[in-house]
């Protein structure tokens, strides 16, 4: 009879911890957007931003060539919210970064050129590019702490015994990598 | 009740401006939200490095905007902030409080004189109004030529004159954004009249009770009571004689309750009575009330940098 009532608490208490477990689920999924979005973004900017360089300095062409080319690699890699494995987030990540790290050598290298500065399309551009990075941090910030609820939720007893039997498990979470969070270092 | 209430506000006000004296740096905690206090007021300016006339101006363009589009904002001006990045200080500020309605307009604009950086924040909803590069382009026109030169007055004033001018040719943006308010003045318009009926009700009949049933006019004293117990029946017979004071008529009013040997518990504690008096030692302090930001969020858009 009581392992009866445990059983019935147990299956209570679990139906309603798996709706929450989908929601957090899908927390993950729309964090997850936003921050392909941001990302997206910043790639849809890219182009122009070449070509304005361009412009002003054409001895500059490695180090936009590099930019386009990390451009390019980046956005063939797409990850699905519901396959957000270890390996595919890291791929992803080094892929974005080495954008990161490209956009980083263009922009310290446009200091050479006063009159590419002083180009007020230049300089929009710029301030776009700039939001764009703050709108990836605080994108990825906010993946980072959807992922850390949706873990706390499914790993916490007594969800752990059933998130498993329900296909709910461990996502992973972006991680401050070496490269994006200093700044670029400038070789001439 | 009130004059101790006035007294506390009067210390905690004074030992804000002594924290604020002497940190000199300011937090995203101790940076004053006068907006809180004074819903017309979005200027902070805690250093005085603007004229009280400047700040006048902008507080008045920044209150139309938020009755007229719903744009919730602040212009922070100080001397030196933590951490001495603007953006970081800006966004952690506006997520903190919730800068912003619901339509996630919020603004804020922050220029920290010492640390030699300025930013224009946006709130998600207001970023394609204010798309970063026209934040640029206001920052870059109006308000870095003026920085170099240290008119901060001219900068910001100028600044926010740009801003609002484009906020204001906006079509999209609405003033009620505010469905919770809505809400809680539902809510509240369905309590207060409760509230008032049940004051009503109680006072009344207290009134009845208390006048004279003779001259129907004064109220009457209590003069005697006597307690009879009957062991019997376990009943005690209250007899209580009231007084009218003018026309000397008297009034007995009896009634009975179990006997109490000790085991029952007391009656129900009145619960209309005390509301009475709690009502009557509430009151806000003149003058207009403080706003309260909607939990706006920023997702980072926005213009800055350094002069």
């Amino acid at each position: 009879m009581t392992a009866a009532i445990a059983l019935m608490c147990m299956v209570l208490l679990n139906s309603c911890s798996y709706n929450k477990m989908v929601e957090k689920d899908e927390a993950v999924s729309t964090a997850w957007s936003n921050v392909e979005t941001q990302y997206q973004r910043r790639a849809d900017l890219i182009p122009n931003l070449v070509s304005t360089v361009k412009g002003y300095a054409q001895h500059e062409s490695s180090t936009l060539e590099a930019v386009v080319e990390a451009r390019s690699k980046a956005t063939q890699i797409t990850v699905d919210p519901s396959n957000l494995t270890a390996e595919k987030l890291a791929e992803y990540q080094k892929a974005q970064g080495a954008v990161t790290s490209a956009l980083g050598k263009l922009l310290a290298v446009t200091e050479n050129y006063p009159q590419l500065r002083a180009n007020e399309n230049f300089s929009e551009l710029q301030a776009q590019l700039e939001g764009t990075e703050n709108r990836i941090t605080e994108a990825r910030k906010r993946y980072n702490e959807a992922v850390q609820d949706y873990n706390i939720l499914i790993r916490s007893f007594p969800n752990n015994l059933f998130a498993g039997m329900f296909g709910f498990s461990k996502k992973e979470k972006f991680e401050a990598e070496a490269g994006t969070s200093t700044a670029p270092k400038v070789e001439f | 009740m009130r004059i101790v209430v006035c007294l506390l506000l009067l210390l905690l006000h004074a030992a804000g401006h002594l924290t604020e004296a002497l940190a000199g740096t300011y937090t995203t905690d101790n940076l004053p939200m006068v907006y809180l206090q004074d819903r017309t007021r979005h200027v902070v300016n805690p250093d005085n490095i603007l004229s009280p006339q400047a700040v006048q101006l902008m507080d008045s363009l920044l209150y139309r905007l938020e009755t007229e589009k719903g744009v919730q904002s602040v212009v922070a001006v100080v001397e030196r902030i933590e951490g001495g990045d603007c953006y970081e200080f800006a966004i952690t500020l506006g997520n903190k409080w919730g800068v912003g309605n619901k339509q996630n307009s919020g603004l804020i604009i922050l220029l920290s004189t010492e640390d030699r950086c300025y930013q224009i924040l946006t709130g998600e909803g207001l970023e394609g109004t204010l798309p970063d590069a026209i934040c640029r382009r206001i920052e870059n026109r109006k308000m870095v030529p003026f920085l170099k030169t240290g008119e901060w007055d001219r900068a910001m004033t100028e600044t926010v004159t740009a801003v609002c001018g484009i906020i204001q040719g906006d079509m999209s943006l609405t003033p009620t954004g505010t469905d919770e308010q809505e809400t809680d003045s539902g809510l509240l318009w369905f309590i207060v009249p409760v509230l008032l009926i049940g004051m009503f009700v109680s006072w009344y009949s207290n009134r009845k009770r208390s006048t004279c049933p003779h001259c129907g006019k004064h109220p009457l004293h209590r003069i005697n009571s006597v307690i009879q117990t009957d062991r019997l029946n376990g009943i005690e017979h209250h007899k209580v004689y009231y007084r009218c004071p003018h026309c000397g008529h008297t009034v007995c009013r009896s009634h009975d309750e179990p006997f109490d040997n000790g085991t029952g518990f007391g009656g129900f504690p009145p619960v209309v009575g005390p509301f009475h008096r709690g009502f009557g030692g509430q009151g806000f302090g003149g003058g207009f009330s403080g706003g309260n930001f909607g939990g706006g969020s920023f997702g980072g858009g926005g213009a800055g940098g350094e002069f």
